[in-house]
């Protein structure tokens, strides 16, 4: 009788050991699979949409619009016959409009998709103007416009 | 406590029987502990896996004999003298085959996918209900008075309606609803619309039966009863704007019938029949309007639902060796399952439904089993990610894809037989291309490319070759832009954001909702500007000379 249920125990313990293994072995299986990396989505912005519907009924379409805390930066073409100068006063009026949080305003300027022109101006700078608070002549000082490089984005 | 390796090295050696029932008896206690331990912790996994966990015995189910189940059977009484005789029978067959239960599902009722009732356990089976020993039993054989067991039974009959509706409706139409329920563009809910007008419709029958009978207080209790379900279904968010037919004109309505009743009870006069006439008109066009709405919200649920295709969606995910992962994840109803053994047909028993919740961290599917198995699963995701993979063209492929990726986790007991079919599943990754890579896909119905942009999102170009749509790995609309914003992406990615270049709807409608402003703004600026010998100082002047009133204008353009 003992034997019997020495012999039991036994068979009992090795299937449960078995059992135990194929599960761990299913688990680790599991667990090493390829896995796709985690990602990080993009998100379109709202605050994109209004200035590229505020550069498009200015006359400049297809404006790409980046606009994070750091700076708002809006980046076209120009069109033929637009004067760049009152291209980029437009694109900072719009930039200082809707996005006067951020604390750059950067605008770059393509000619059939070759960098041409980057102004960029503090926000506060672009505000500040606009309101009176700073001259004409103080916020010329203030705004850098030079040539713009190919992988120059700030 | 030794482990049962040290046990096992303890063991005697010399005459195995003798020895052997020595040895038993001085580690008789350990022994059994042991194996109660390892038994306890392989067994109820190698149940589940096999697919024949026991199930528990439905506590819930309202069983022959039951308080719940005598409850049930009144509500059923009162709709056959209320000539609803269609409902009660139909409420009887789902009784007696088991699909009523009571729970605590702190809202009045819930019907899942399978058609399964749970009524909340205050209304169905209420703790109050006691007879005068002050043991519990059910409302008909309780101490309360008439009119309380009265009120008891018609709310009961009443959430037993609005079920019911649910019970009769299309898997189908219920994904159909619930993605309208999420999704901004609608914001309605056809399928509760339709069983919560059900509901408010046999309610005007029972209020109306009552005045021909001169039950005046059971009228009250049940317009009461009808005040409170009106202003549920307001704050209820179901319907979008005018899909609501009760609302606070009829709140007025029944306020005026309730003070005349009350009138008529104090002077103990009766309704004459003009005017009990007059009120039958009126209930009659009000049931008619809403029998018209009712069949309005089917078919657009129905449309709306053969226009995702959803029929395909709730299919079969390509089978693994050993293990399928289905089905899908739409609006607030989630059903899954897990076959982990084709050959015993078990695909039921993992079968659950469940519905979002809100709460911080972002969407928590709290899902129920459809069978008493004690079977639990719960998945999170953040809304984003879930909102991507209910709108995915392949919302199955999307959640198996979201399951693995982590990006919606899970737990519960149902935890461990999910990851190890998802180990062995196979992915049908539809949105998946490589930088560099371009690829034909159907995206929206039509033959489209999809290739990663200069700053690594995924763009699917529509046929016009000049809209983009930017898409996540789930293939869900994350923003749209043209092939022009593209190109100048292209000519510098560096420091741009993942966001540059995406807009919140397509380029063409936001060209065309304008900015009044914006235009003649320009066109001073260039005049400000043209001809000048310094343009630099003339832009400047114009922007320091622009209104107050133009700028905020730019501003506001949305």
């Amino acid at each position: 009788m003992g034997k019997l249920f020495g012999w039991l125990f036994r068979i009992i313990i090795g299937i449960l050991v078995l059992l135990v293994l194929a599960l761990g072995g299913l688990w680790a299986y599991s667990s090493l699979a390829v896995r796709p990396a985690p990602e990080e989505p993009a998100v379109a912005a709202a605050a994109n949409t209004s200035v590229f519907q505020a550069m498009a009924a200015g006359g400049i379409d297809n404006a790409v619009v980046d606009i994070t805390p750091e700076r708002a930066l809006v980046r076209y073409n120009l069109p033929q016959g637009m004067d760049e100068a009152a291209s980029w006063a437009y694109a900072l009026t719009v930039l200082s409009s809707v996005a006067p949080y951020s604390q750059q305003a950067v605008v770059q300027i393509y000619q059939d998709f070759a960098p041409k022109t980057e102004v960029n101006v503090g926000m506060a700078d672009v505000v500040a103007m606009m309101e009176g608070r700073l001259t004409a002549e103080q916020f010329e000082q203030r705004v850098r416009i030079a040539p713009l490089a190919a992988s120059s984005v700030k | 406590m030794q482990s049962l390796a040290a046990l096992v090295r303890e063991r005697p050696s010399g005459h195995m029987a003798d020895r052997d029932r020595r040895y038993l008896s001085l580690h008789k206690e350990r022994i059994v502990m042991a194996f109660v331990l390892v038994a306890a912790l392989v067994l109820p996994l190698a149940l589940q896996l096999t697919g024949g966990y026991a199930a528990p015995p439905r506590d819930g189910v309202a069983k022959e004999g039951t308080p719940a189940y005598e409850n049930v059977q009144s509500a059923i009484e009162f709709l056959k003298q209320m000539g609803d005789t269609e409902e009660a029978k139909n409420v009887e067959e789902w009784l007696k085959k088991g699909s009523i239960s009571s729970g605590d599902i702190g809202s009045n009722g819930e019907t899942d996918m399978s058609g399964d009732i749970t009524v909340g356990s205050g209304f169905i089976d209420p703790g109050s209900s006691q007879d005068k020993d002050g043991n519990h039993t059910s409302i008909g054989k309780s101490g309360m008075n008439d009119l309380t067991k009265f009120d008891f039974i018609s709310e009961l009959a009443s959430i037993l309606v609005h079920e019911k509706v649910h019970a009769h409706q299309s898997t189908v139409y219920k994904i159909a609803s619930n993605m309208r329920d999420i999704d901004p563009r609608y914001g309605d809910n056809p399928m509760e619309l339709d069983a919560w007008h059900t509901e408010l419709v046999a309610l005007d029958r029972w209020i109306v039966n009552m005045k021909r009978a001169k039950e005046y207080e059971k009228a009250i209790r049940l317009i009461n009863q009808k005040l409170g379900l009106i202003g549920e279904l307001q704050k209820s968010g179901y319907g979008s704007a005018g899909d609501l037919r009760y609302g606070d004109a009829d709140k007025k309505r029944l306020e005026d019938q309730k003070t005349e009743l009350q009138q008529l009870l104090g002077q103990g006069k009766t309704m004459d029949d003009q005017a009990l006439g007059q009120v039958r008109r009126v209930e009659d066009e009000k049931q008619r309007q809403v029998a018209e709405a009712i069949s309005q919200w089917r078919k657009e649920g129905q449309a709306f639902a053969e226009g995702r295709g959803f029929t395909v969606a709730l299919g079969q995910l390509p089978s693994g060796p050993a293990a399928t992962v289905g089905n899908m994840v739409v609006g607030r109803v989630v059903s899954i399952s897990l076959v982990l053994d084709r050959t015993t047909s078990k695909q039921d028993v993992f079968t659950i439904s469940g519905r979002f919740s809100r709460d911080g961290e972002g969407l928590n599917l709290e899902l129920s089993p459809r069978e008493a198995s004690g079977a639990s699963l719960s998945l999170r995701g953040r809304e984003t990610t879930v909102r991507s993979v209910v709108r995915s063209p392949d919302p199955a492929g999307a959640l198996l894809l979201a399951l693995r990726t982590g990006d919606i986790t899970y737990s519960g007991s149902l935890a461990i037989p999910l990851k190890m079919a998802l180990g062995v599943a196979p992915t049908t990754a539809n949105f998946e291309v490589k930088k560099g890579e371009t690829k034909a896909i159907q995206y929206q119905g039509q033959p489209c490319t999809l290739q990663r942009n200069a700053l690594g999102s995924r763009i699917v170009t529509l046929p016009d070759q000049k809209q983009v749509v930017a898409v996540d790995r789930y293939g869900g609309e994350v923003g749209h832009s043209t092939t022009g914003m593209q190109r100048l992406v292209a000519a510098s990615p560096q420091g741009l954001s993942l966001s540059a270049g995406l807009l919140t709807r397509p380029a063409t409608s936001a060209r065309e909702q304008g900015c009044p402003s914006c235009g003649s703004a320009m066109l001073a600026a260039r005049q400000a500007v043209s001809g000048q010998a310094t343009p630099v100082r003339s832009a400047i002047a114009w922007m320091r000379g622009l209104d107050t009133t133009t700028r905020l204008s730019i501003g506001r353009v949305r």
